[in-house]
């Protein structure tokens, strides 16, 4: 159980994320949605402790009722690989260059165990076949470049999860692979996910990925979260006017769990960009940028219920089909 | 080219290939590399040959035949103001050379190459200040260093060493610190703190290795340094003592001679200078060889 409550972080003297409260359950699969900018990727290495030294945090971290936040970076080191693990954006350059595959992937597995070297290779030989690599004995033997972006992103996976950990936290893991390859590590993920019981916090600005892989979404935008439910709830019945945009500009929305381009179709796009940190307006942070925009918006909105765990903050929202 | 290459098999073809692609690699390095590489080599050739063989027994003194000129039977060079056969003085020297400037590097380049990760490592509110200190290391004249040393411990290549050490020391740490924070910044170095390694692993595991090749060349640049030094703290007689050879001190001796054997400079000139520019051009070419740019494409 993961569980975020009043989670601030600020970089250079500004709020960059301000998340009220947000949890994840065993097993399931929480993805995190919002632009570049919004403040998903600062949010997911504030839970695993990976923030820059200039980053001040407050709030709350629980893992299994153990606050991260409080912990020193020995004791982070403990719960980072073992507890959770980590699969970053950019495999290509997540690898050491300099380094084997399969050295990279038993360094992660004996910063936590004292295996002897033999075991180590066998379980780095079966980490490999768990992400689905052709021939690990010999694939440990080669360098990152050696090796295709998918394979590579294969290989950082199997490294975030040599230790067993009980939640993975995934930062755009496909974005820089192209959209074949970006299937078939979804569906790894997935199946990863429910063979071990392993809770997944996914981070994505493609709500088709998202709803794809998660349970359940949380939508973020200038830090915080504007929308948050079961990922059908969701994406049936957006209430937040941000989510309505980011669902009307994604042109491949799945209607089944394949990825199809919609060609010949104007896009719909959302009316500039997000602001640079520091300077969001007051009240609802979407507002400057928002189609429904009123006085009322220059006020804090509320966190709404429209049942079933799924919740809003907004002044005018999306209204029920 | 191969497709003019006569047709055989396929395997014979691969090879012919692979051997043709590996001569071609072999003949893209560059030029300094080959050059530098000869001089080095001829350098610890020749000292380590020292060892075993000489001319002329060391110190040897052929009072019958002093300041012969080069050429004369038995003497390739000649011989200096005592009688002693220069091409053995210059072997002589040769070692000495090798053997102060091999200890000061490694020396210099462990301690300061250890001293820069460490910067590069430490907090970043620690780090400004602890760079101006090496950078103020780096103010300091070597040779003043080595006069204060000689006042202490008395002239020797002890002395010269470690007058060198110092010398060097903040050089390979100022080198060290930028490589090494940009390797931090890596995303690897990221991913390593993900899988729950900490700092002073990923140091020597992720960061070292990603700046060797720039160790390597700095090595090879230092080394040069260090001959130098040496030459020169002999010549100014602070380095190693008779009877020890040694070319710096050597060259300081052929002074006096300027009217009687003005060529006599130039034996031990020439060496200290091929020397010095044989491990300067090494480095220049392991510079182009290891680049990273160059290294993608499978040169390194």
């Amino acid at each position: 159980m993961l569980e975020l409550d009043d989670l601030r972080v600020h970089i250079g003297g500004h709020e960059i994320v301000h998340i009220e409260h947000l949890s994840l359950e065993p097993g399931s699969r929480l993805g995190l949605v919002g632009e570049s900018g919004s403040g998903k990727t600062m949010t997911a290495k504030a839970v695993a402790g990976l923030l820059p030294d200039e980053a001040r945090v407050s709030g709350s971290v629980r893992f299994n009722g153990r606050e991260l936040l409080a912990m020193n970076d020995r004791q982070m080191s403990e719960v980072r690989g073992r507890k959770i693990g980590f699969v970053f954006q950019d495999p290509a350059r997540s690898l050491n260059p300099m380094m084997r595959v399969g050295r990279q992937v038993s360094e992660a597995i004996r910063v936590h165990s004292e295996l002897p070297r033999a075991a180590v290779a066998r379980k780095v030989v079966a980490l490999l076949e768990q992400v689905q690599l052709p021939d690990p004995p010999t694939l440990m033997r080669r360098y990152p470049h050696q090796l295709s972006g998918g394979q590579q992103q294969r290989v950082m996976i199997a490294a975030a999860i040599a230790a067993d950990p009980e939640f993975l936290i995934a930062d755009e893991p496909t974005t820089a692979l192209d959209v074949t390859v970006q299937e078939e590590i979804l569906r790894l993920l997935i199946s990863l996910s429910e063979q071990r019981g392993m809770g997944v916090l996914f981070v994505s600005h493609d709500l088709g990925v998202i709803r794809f892989v998660c349970d359940r979404v949380a939508v973020i935008y200038g830090g915080a979260v504007v929308e948050t439910g079961r990922t059908e709830d969701v994406i049936a019945a957006p209430r937040h006017r941000y989510t309505a945009a980011l669902l009307a500009a994604n042109p491949g929305m799945p209607r089944d769990d394949n990825f199809r381009a919609f060609i010949g179709q104007r896009l719909h796009t959302i009316p500039g960009s997000v602001p640079p940190v520091g300077t969001f307006p007051s009240g609802c942070r979407f507002r400057n940028r928002c189609v429904a925009a009123s006085e009322a918006c220059t006020a804090m909105p509320g966190v709404l219920d429209a049942g079933d765990g799924h919740r809003y903050s907004c002044w005018n929202p999306v209204e029920g089909l | 080219m191969p497709e003019t290459a006569p047709r055989g098999s396929a395997t014979n073809a691969a090879a012919e290939v692979r051997r043709d692609s590996r001569w071609r690699r072999l003949r893209r390095l560059p030029i300094t590399l080959y050059l530098g590489g000869l001089l080095v080599f001829l350098f610890v050739f020749v000292a380590l040959l020292s060892f075993v063989w000489t001319p002329y027994p060391p110190n040897h003194l052929n009072l019958r035949n002093r300041l012969a000129g080069p050429g004369t039977p038995g003497f390739l060079l000649g011989t200096d103001r005592a009688g002693r056969d220069v091409v053995t003085e210059l072997m002589l020297g040769a070692r000495n050379s090798l053997y102060v400037s091999v200890v000061s590097t490694v020396v210099a380049m462990v301690l300061g190459s250890a001293i820069g990760l460490a910067i590069a490592g430490s907090h970043r509110v620690a780090q400004g200040p602890l760079t101006r200190l090496v950078d103020a290391g780096l103010a300091l004249p070597g040779i003043l260093i080595a006069l204060v040393l000689a006042a202490k411990l008395g002239a020797g290549n002890t002395t010269a060493t470690l007058a060198i050490i110092a010398w060097q020391v903040p050089v390979a740490a100022r080198v060290t610190i930028g490589p090494a924070r940009q390797v931090l910044a890596l995303d690897f170095v990221e991913a390593a703190y993900g899988y729950g390694r900490r700092k002073p692993y990923v140091m020597v595991r992720h960061v070292l290795p990603n700046i060797s090749p720039l160790l390597i060349v700095l090595g090879s640049v230092m080394f040069a340094a260090a001959i130098l030094i040496e030459a020169a703290l002999a010549f100014l007689g602070v380095g190693v003592q008779p009877p020890t050879s040694s070319w710096g001190r050597f060259l300081n001796e052929t002074q006096s001679l300027l009217e009687a054997a003005p060529y006599l400079m130039f034996f031990p000139g020439l060496a200290i200078v091929l020397t010095a520019l044989g491990f300067n051009l090494l480095g220049d070419g392991l510079r182009t060889v290891l680049d990273p740019q160059q290294a993608r494409s499978g040169l390194a």
